[in-house]
């Protein structure tokens, strides 16, 4: 085990961060927002401080092995969300470290869920910020790092597979450096065409930037209490339609720009396609009834929004029947493709474990047969099915445990939250969803959980967003053994 | 015709003892000396020991004179590199044996003017084969108009026990001629005073509308498939395995090697492959032996595959098919507890023959276990039989013509029927008739 390789790492990625939020500050100053503009650039200034110390002095270069690439990013991310806070802490726009962090990891995991009561009351440099996590998480901090930074050199790929979603991310170049640029590319890209066509909307332009960072991040942070319900019709199918995108993995978009026929040809892309479709026509006969055009957008908007995993609302489904909120839970599993920014489990792991429960209903008809997992036409290799199945174990264990324990910090604080709405909290988090049921339901906020329970949620939205692996490592002795 | 087969294989020597039997100058190219050295002895060709894509060695068996250069080793890059010297040559045909799938995508290989797969041909017959269970060979001419079938004689068929002029006085409504009867491995093109006896292989000719009939004539019930079991791994099992479960038929692929069950089961979803020994009863009855249609047998040993299909019909698989190496296995065991005995090199020289017969001959099909082709083929406006009814020419005794087709109708001729130019005449024929046969009619 290097410390100081890691320690290099974390330092880069804190500088790179702390860089960032210098955009920010130039826009609150640009709307005359002066303290604002002033705690984002002393943020800046700290985290790139520390970042250059822990970068420069501290660390050493040195090859990654993986263990050490996975290590040193769920370190960066834990590093991140803290400096991340301190715009939020230094402008007081946020009260206290815990829901600073809560905020911030809510905002780099894309997750989205906020203990802000009225976004419209924050600054625009805040929000900017608050929406630009979410931007910087989406594609991964890391992945943007390889992309732009040559130092992460060789290791670099260890480290872009930790952070993707997925089990192995793709390469659509012999150099992974510059895999990571053209996804980077593909992600700005649409995120530019989104921003221009909220703003023709009846969005500001701000608000379209803001959006269309949150979109295509599968973030979810509105500028407005109302998140998307705040906004015309139109604005909202455009939003149906980037958050469907974003769900899809970006290296079949890069092919699929080129040759549409890619999309048809990939079996995960029509199981994702299918999972949308199924979702949004068990919502639309559960809450038929009323304006048609509005029954139907807010069924599509619920489904895609929750399929993405990206937690923007047009309707409160904390009201809807019993059945369609636990159908609300379930989707917050299922997650968008595996390479996409989505959270949750992901279509390809679904197909996988599908798969693989299909071939052991066939051994039994036929016990010396040998089967192989497949997801369409093409083999799963076994070591990625097992990995694929004891994740999946990992996620329910978690999501089991997570309801434990917060249950025991909601009755402990004697707070009169619900069972089931503790139990979508902890969905929510996990699949990087962002709002649940009940109190914490699109029109409420996280603001009445108690302090414990908030840094669990946080600690289990990285663990989320990192797909467990990388954060469990770090709690293996063998990792820091000399 | 000089013509030079570079790789003598089974499909190589196969193709040189058929080839040399018409009366052809063969040269055979082997770079084993052994098998050079054996194949000298058995086969009237001259064999030239050496690499048969160095141009010395080309140089040396005549490659300026040869007409068709066939490139039959079991390395795919060996045969490409024969025919693109070959074509340097100015050689007017060449065929390579390529079983690379990938190296056929696009436009064809540069130099090569015939692809040719035995493997991936017998899977194709094999499909043919399983598809009508009961029949052993199904060949269309016309459109279908005129169906060449083979099948084996049941105990009970109407035509066992009697001569073909028997049969002929009794069945009067509908067309149909016997064309071949192969029996204990030998071919017998068949006369009025053939007696057919139950356990013949019989290729009967008839009109699309009667194929029923004549199969009922042998006996013989067709049947569309439900479930087939391959035994073994071979290319030739996976080909035909995956080409079975493709088409809908539920197929189950038994095979002893692990390792080779996995690289099997990852290459086809449909096919269901089992690791298991095709020999061990217990293995074929815990995957349902007892439903299972037909079995093919197309492991790499003759021994196994025999043991495989003896077993299988013993529990109740109604059709077996072995594949065998050894030659001679083909026609004597078919019939034995085996229904049809199949060779991939037989499935090549159907290829191979079909490209070497241009001209007057259209097309020509061969059969597993006899040497008897099926060849269409015009008649000349110079030909000395036209005018002339079939029984006045001289025809060779081992040749017999099976349907006519003319101006687009196809209809089975009698001997009062008269040959005319431009008809398209269906020959049954041994290899040694096929010069007398062009001579006649062309």
């Amino acid at each position: 085990m290097h410390r100081r390789h890691l320690v290099l790492i974390v330092g880069a990625v804190v500088t790179a961060a702390g860089l960032s939020m210098l955009v920010p500050a130039a826009v609150a100053l640009g709307y005359g927002e002066v303290g604002d503009a002033l705690a984002l650039a002393g943020s800046a200034g700290i985290s790139v401080l520390f970042g250059v110390l822990a970068w420069k002095v501290i660390g050493r270069t040195g090859e990654l092995s993986a263990r050490e690439g996975f290590a040193a990013v769920a370190l960066s991310w834990f590093a991140v969300a803290v400096f991340g806070s301190l715009p939020y802490l230094l402008s007081g726009a946020v009260d206290g470290p815990t829901n600073a962090f809560f905020e911030t990891a809510a905002g780099f995991t894309t997750t989205g869920s906020s203990i802000v009561p009225d976004p419209a009351a924050l600054g625009h440099g805040i929000l900017l910020w608050r929406a630009q996590t979410q931007w910087l998480g989406g594609m991964g901090i890391i992945v943007l790092g390889v992309a732009i930074l040559p130092l992460l050199g060789v290791g670099g790929v260890e480290l872009a597979r930790a952070e993707s979603p997925g089990p192995t991310p793709d390469r659509l170049t012999p150099r992974f450096r510059e895999t990571a640029k053209r996804l980077w590319w593909v992600y700005a890209g649409f995120t530019a065409v989104e921003a221009i066509l909220l703003s023709v909307g009846d969005m500001s332009v701000f608000d379209g930037i803001a959006h269309s960072f949150t979109t295509m991040s599968t973030g979810g942070f509105g500028t407005d209490a109302g998140s998307l319900g705040a906004f015309s019709a139109y604005s909202q199918w455009v939003v149906i339609a980037f958050m469907a995108m974003a769900g899809v993995s970006f290296a079949l978009h890069f092919r699929g720009l080129q040759r549409p026929g890619e999309y048809a040809r990939n079996a995960e892309f029509r199981v994702y396609l299918s999972i949308l479709a199924i979702a949004s026509v068990f919502f639309l006969v559960g809450t038929w009834g009323g304006a048609i055009a509005t029954t139907v957008r807010d069924a599509v908007f619920t489904a895609v929004s929750l399929v993405t995993t990206t937690g923007f609302a047009t309707a409160d489904f904390g009201q809807w029947a019993v059945a369609l909120q636990i159908a609300v839970v379930g989707l917050m599993f299922l997650g968008g493709m595996a390479g996409s920014t989505a959270g949750g489990v992901k279509t390809y792991r679904l197909g996988v474990l599908m798969g693989a429960a299909r071939n052991d209903l066939r051994r039994i008809m036929h016990p010396r047969g040998v089967f192989v997992t497949r997801l369409g036409r093409d083999p799963v290799p076994d070591s990625v099915v097992e990995s694929v199945q004891s994740f999946f174990l990992f996620y329910v264990a978690l999501f089991g445990v997570g309801i434990l324990f917060l249950g025991v910090f909601l009755s402990q604080a004697g707070s009169p939250i619900h069972l089931s709405t503790a139990a979508s909290a902890v969905a929510s988090a996990l699949g990087n969803i962002g709002p649940g049921l009940g109190e914490v339901g699109p029109s409420g906020n996280y603001l009445a959980v108690p302090a414990a329970g908030k840094w669990l949620l946080s600690v289990l939205m990285i663990v989320g967003r990192l797909e467990i692996f990388p954060v469990l490592l770090l709690l293996t002795r063998e990792l820091w053994r000399k | 015709m000089r013509i030079i087969i570079v790789g003598a294989g089974a499909v190589g020597y196969h193709l040189a003892e058929r080839l040399a039997v018409e009366g052809q100058d063969i040269v055979v190219v082997e770079a084993d000396e052994e098998k050079a050295a054996e194949l000298q002895t058995s086969i009237d060709c001259l064999v030239i020991n050496g690499n048969g894509a160095s141009r010395r060695v080309l140089e040396e068996a005549g490659i300026e004179s040869a007409g068709l250069l066939i490139a039959v080793t079991n390395s795919d890059a060996v045969n490409i590199l024969a025919c693109q010297a070959a074509a340097e040559y100015q050689v007017p045909r060449k065929v390579a044996r390529v079983e690379d799938e990938t190296l056929r995508i696009g436009p064809g290989i540069n130099g090569v003017d015939l692809i040719i797969d035995p493997g991936a041909a017998l899977a194709r017959e094999l499909l043919e084969l399983v598809r009508r269970t009961g029949v052993s060979e199904v060949v269309e001419f016309a459109d279908g108009n005129l169906v060449l079938l083979g099948g084996y004689v049941q105990e009970d068929a109407p035509m066992a026990g009697v001569t073909l002029a028997q049969v002929r006085e009794n069945l009067t409504n509908w067309e149909w001629i016997v064309a071949a009867v192969v029996r204990n491995g030998e071919t017998l093109i068949a006369r009025g005073d053939t007696e057919i006896r139950p356990g013949d292989h019989v290729l009967v000719v008839t009109t699309g509308d009667n194929q029923v009939e004549a199969l009922a004539l042998m006996g013989v019930e067709v049947h569309e498939p439900g479930k087939v079991m391959v035994m073994g791994g071979t290319r030739l099992a996976s080909l035909t395995g995956r080409l079975l479960a493709e088409e809908g038929i539920h197929t189950i692929l038994i095979d002893s090697d692990a390792e080779r069950c996995r690289r099997l089961a990852t290459h086809s979803n449909r096919l269901v492959v089992v690791c298991g020994d095709p020999t061990d009863p217990k293995v074929l009855e815990a995957e349902g032996i007892e439903s299972v249609d037909t079995a093919l047998a197309l492991t790499g040993w003759d021994e196994i595959n025999i043991v495989s299909c003896l077993l299988a019909k013993a529990l109740g698989v109604e059709m077996t098919v072995a594949r065998f190496h050894r030659f001679d296995f083909v026609g004597l065991l078919a019939g034995v507890g085996i229904d049809a005995g199949v060779s991939s090199r037989l499935a090549a020289a159907n290829e191979i023959l079909r490209f070497v017969r241009r001209g007057r001959i259209r097309s020509v099909t061969t059969f597993q276990d006899t040497a008897a082709e099926a060849i269409e083929m015009e008649v000349g406006h110079g030909s000395a039989a036209a005018g002339l009814t079939l029984r006045e020419v001289n025809l060779p005794r081992s040749a017999i013509v099976g349907g006519i087709i003319r101006d687009g109708e196809a209809f089975i001729p009698h001997g009062s029927t008269v040959v005319e130019p431009d008809d398209d005449l269906i020959l049954i024929t041994l290899p040694d008739a096929i010069a007398a046969v062009e001579k006649v009619f062309g």
